[in-house]
């Protein structure tokens, strides 16, 4: 047949052993048929990748048994390689099923990818909305900009309503009533705001939110009748769908539901010098980001403006996409995170292709057999390929099922509003993503041992096997090593940035305790006569005491103008000393109910609250400001000078935080009858410490306050440990998961460091016996093993405590829990990483000290 | 490599090729066999599946090759024969018969014929 050179290039398609009958066989049909060549080229084609697709499956199958065959074999291998894998991967699926839908699913609105936010501002407080603007200039884009459908923002405050019918406030915010439809979300029950909304003189209309609609309401379609509160009262008018963010960065706080601004509002909002809080907006269809852009700052340049700040220079206005807008601020901590756990993968794959290297020098007298009897090294790559790719799929079956068991777990240490944006680890997004990283994992961690494999000299391997005892370095087991302990120090340095300061968060008591304390706020009988007599004032305080303190499990009561630990700001009272601190009205027995502990003297009494006694208390750190140097003792008698005239100091307490972590201000404490003339018409609160394990019985309290006061008042109850749970949200989700991530980088370090270790001394048993019989102590090859195995380790501890060091440089600016670092952090976790590389060693080399040389020689 | 044969039946593609591959005894080689299924069944596999059957026949043991003369050409090629053995035999004895069996009794073998 003509053109035999592209038959010849056509015949490789098929596989070698059935090249020349498939060529021959075509060639008789081509003659018989009166066939060309582009026919017997397709023919080539069509029954080569058919018989190679046929006979590659069977391949695989049948090595696939033997690989299984042979991994059931080696058990401890097996067994080790799994577990390495399984947390490095395990890793990884909890944390991208709680991050995926934040960083790389598009957000639950409508059309996403048309919403923007506005901002001229930033907000770098993580707790607090990030963008905002001031109103002037949305006012002017709200009148003027033709690029978007419409523009939507909040005033940045979340208020808290009067309590709902047999319940607390709820904590909503006001957004404006086109809220729902810039972004394109429907209510799930009832409906949207509208215009009027915001003019209505009525009760004002909430939507609330799905979980609290679910958690408040027991799910009933009768909260569309749900109204409570006077002057002017809520209403409930829809249910936002579940899991509905709302579009300004608060991804820390959990909201109730939103209320609409009102016109008198939106007007304060928009005059000059206000302040809008993120805004938002939806693109025109036909309008690019980039265009928008363009426009607005079109609009600055030419606007003319009353607030003084803008009429200095252009307002340079951002518009950027809503997700990165939204994500702004949690990102870095988000990619921080999500960066840990790709370290950890990485030391598992390290780990993994430190095991495998192990296992195949191990095996190559076995490799050397098959390559003499004709495997391909392509074969034999392909093995070891397979052997990783079963290793990894068993572990990630293995990871996606201890992910689904541990969730719950998990999800106790994720922040709330994080919470809501997980997704089960069997979410086939995650199953996907899952095997993908087991593939490429598998790959990665087979690349040196293949290296290993190709430099194979079959004749050279028979010699050494047949010589015993030649033993040659394991240069890339101790480039593994040295790698995997770089990560491991990248990672401890990463923990003792959030484990320490939460530890600090929990054992730095906050100067209270926080179980089983409450506080009420009582709004019975206030007077609205504003000058009624101290006395009543003073009459009414006690009067809600006694009720109070008559409430069965009631263990201590006090009464407070002001919660100390709730609130902050600074008062004359510090400002005339050139000081920033607190004055507090308290009550007697306040800091016996919180349980603060009295550093000298002691709290007021009923009697001095009663007859507004001028005494006065003062913290540890306002003591030492007033007197600095001197001990609690010998401040007590002293007298401090008030507006109500000079106060003798007859206690000093113990430090009292605002929020758990936070600094402590100097603070004066006052009875609360001296200050109790600045204000009517205010809910007292009331401190309440229960006896353990109890919960104040809200409608018992109600009638019995109804008894004393008359009907009318109400009733607030909330518990502190409840409300002081979000500011350890946070810090405990990041320690919990750098603290994890370390263990488990710690583990698997010394798990690959085991392994190798174990290694090298069965391979190194004879060279111990020749140097023990030529006179090294066992003093000396201890050290001798410690050395060679801890070198790589050590190298490798070095290098990663610079290159995290390098990361911490560039991250700290958006991480406040990496500024941090000081020498002792990296010393402290190098030391780590080596002393768990010793403890890992030690074993091995004491064996080998006692090795008796006659017997091991004797086995050469 | 030889898979062992086990219990398991053969496949139907399987059954065809070695049927046709009785059928023609000594002149078995892909191209007959092809053109005798389609002929005989009207079933027009493809000439890369008879070439994986008969391979994966071959493994099973039930089939062995060997090769004729080369063309008396440069370079002329051998064509391949394969004869069915006993094991390959027994086999489709074994399928024939569990089909056989199986439609015994329903609508795919007449009662009358059943019977005979």
């Amino acid at each position: 047949m003509k053109g035999s050179r592209v038959l010849r290039v056509a015949g490789y398609l098929i596989p070698a052993r059935w090249r020349a009958t498939v060529t021959r066989d075509l060639e008789d049909e081509a003659r018989g048929e009166q066939r060309g060549l582009i026919w017997f080229t397709w023919q080539c084609l069509r029954i080569g990748l058919l018989m190679r697709a046929s006979f590659g499956v069977d391949a695989v199958a049948t090595d696939a048994r033997q690989v299984v065959r042979s991994l059931f074999r080696s058990n401890g291998f097996s067994a080790a390689a799994i577990l390495t894998f399984a947390l490095g991967i395990g890793a990884n699926i909890a944390v991208f099923s709680v991050f995926d839908r934040l960083l790389f699913r598009p957000l639950p609105y409508a059309e996403p990818g048309r919403l923007v936010q506005l901002h001229l501002l930033y907000n770098p407080d993580p707790k607090s909305a990030a963008a905002m603007m001031p109103g002037e200039v949305t006012a002017n884009l709200i009148d003027r900009a033709q690029s978007f459908t419409g523009i939507g923002w909040t005033d940045g405050f979340v208020r808290s309503t009067v309590q709902t019918p047999g319940d607390n406030p709820l904590a909503v915010v006001a957004v404006t009533s086109n809220t729902l439809s810039v972004v394109g979300v429907r209510p799930v029950l009832g409906r949207d705001f509208v215009a009027e909304d915001a003019d209505s003189a009525g009760a004002q209309p909430v939507l609330l939110a799905y979980e609290t609609w679910q958690a408040r309401f027991g799910g009933s379609d009768n909260v569309l009748s749900a109204a409570w509160g006077r002057d002017p009262g809520y209403r409930v008018i829809g249910v936002l769908p579940k899991g509905f963010l709302l579009p300004s960065s608060r991804f820390f706080e959990h909201i109730d539901g939103l209320v609409v601004l009102t016109k008198t509002r939106v007007a304060s909002v928009m005059r000059p010098g206000a302040i809008t809080v993120a805004p938002f907006a939806r693109l025109r269809a036909d309008v690019s980001v980039e265009a928008a852009q363009a426009e607005v700052r079109a609009l600055m340049s030419r606007a003319s403006w009353q607030t003084p700040v803008l009429q200095s220079t252009t307002p340079n206005v951002t518009v950027q996409p809503l997700q990165a807008g939204l994500t702004m601020l949690v990102r870095p901590y988000l990619w921080l995170i999500a960066s840990a756990v790709w370290v950890v993968l990485a030391v598992a794959c390290v780990n993994l292709a430190t095991l495998l290297l192990a296992r195949g020098r191990s095996r190559h007298q076995e490799s050397a057999v098959r390559t003499a009897l004709g495997a391909s090294t392509r074969r034999l790559v392909g093995l070891a390929l397979l052997e990783a790719v079963v290793l990894c799929g068993i572990s990630s079956m293995v990871a996606l099922l201890i992910c689904v068991w541990t969730q719950q777990a998990l999800m106790t240490v994720v922040p709330p509003n994080l919470r809501e944006f997980s997704v089960t680890p069997l979410d086939p997004r995650i199953i996907a993503i899952t095997i993908a990283v087991a593939f490429v994992s598998a790959a990665a961690a087979t690349v040196l041992p293949t290296l290993n494999i190709r430099r194979l000299d079959v004749m050279s391997l028979f010699r050494r096997a047949g010589a015993g005892a030649r033993v040659t370095p394991l240069r890339s087991g101790a480039a593994l090593l040295a790698v995997e302990a770089a990560l491991a120090v990248a990672l401890v340095v990463g923990a003792s940035g959030t484990v320490p300061g939460f530890l600090a968060l929990l054992l730095k008591s906050p100067g209270f305790d926080a179980s089983d304390l409450f506080i009420v706020s009582v709004n019975h009988g206030a007077s609205a006569n504003k000058a009624e007599e101290i006395d009543a004032r003073g009459q009414r305080v006690m009067s809600v005491l006694d009720v109070i303190r008559a409430m069965p499990h009631v263990e201590s009561a006090a009464a407070a103008l002001a919660i100390p630990f709730r609130y902050g700001g600074s008062s004359d009272f510090w400002k005339v000393r050139g000081m920033d601190g607190s004055e507090w009205a308290v009550g007697a027995r306040m800091f016996e109910t919180l349980r603060t502990p009295m550093l000298a003297g002691r709290g007021f009494s009923d009697e001095e609250q009663a007859t507004q006694a001028l005494v006065s208390l003062v913290n540890e750190t306002g003591m030492r400001a007033l007197w600095p140097g001197r001990s609690p003792a010998s401040v007590l008698g002293s007298t401090v000078r008030t507006n109500d005239g000079e106060r003798r100091v007859v206690g000093v307490v113990a430090d009292l935080r605002s929020r758990p972590g936070e600094a402590v201000s100097p603070s004066v404490f006052l009875p609360i009858t001296a200050r109790e003339a600045n204000v009517s018409q205010s809910p007292l609160p009331v401190v309440l410490r229960m006896e353990p394990g109890s919960i104040p019985d809200r409608a018992l309290l109600g009638s019995r306050l109804n008894e004393a006061f008359g009907s009318g008042g109400w009733v607030e109850i909330e518990s502190v440990s409840e409300e002081l749970a979000p500011w350890l949200d946070r810090p405990r989700f990041l320690a919990v998961l750098f603290g994890t991530l370390a263990t488990i980088a710690l583990l698997l370090a010394a798990l690959g460091l085991y392994a190798v270790a174990s290694f090298e001394m069965s391979r190194r048993r004879h060279e111990m016996g020749v140097r023990l019989a030529l006179g090294a102590s066992p003093h000396d090859l201890r050290r001798h093993i410690l050395r060679i195995t801890l070198r790589p380790v050590v190298f490798g501890t070095a290098a990663g405590a610079l290159a995290i060091w390098l990361v911490v440089r560039l991250a700290s600016a958006s991480v406040p829990e990496l500024s941090s670092r000081d020498p002792w952090t990296y010393g402290a976790a190098v030391g780590l990483v080596l002393v768990t590389a010793a403890l890992v060693v030690w074993p091995h080399a004491r064996r080998a000290a006692r090795l008796r040389p006659a017997v091991v020689l004797r086995q050469l | 490599m030889r898979i062992s044969p086990d219990l398991s039946l053969l496949g139907e593609v399987e059954q065809l090729v070695l049927l046709a591959a009785l059928r023609l005894g000594d002149d078995a080689y892909a191209v007959p066999i092809r053109s005798l299924i389609l002929e005989e069944t009207g079933a027009n596999l493809s000439r890369g599946t008879v070439y994986i059957t008969l391979d994966r026949l071959e493994r099973k043991g039930y089939v062995t090759s060997w090769f004729s003369e080369p063309q008396a050409v440069r370079g002329g090629k051998s064509r391949r024969f394969f004869r069915v053995n006993a094991a390959g035999v027994n086999a489709v004895r074994a399928a024939k018969g569990a089909v056989d069996r199986l439609a015994t009794g329903t609508i795919v073998v007449s009662p009358e014929r059943g019977r005979k």
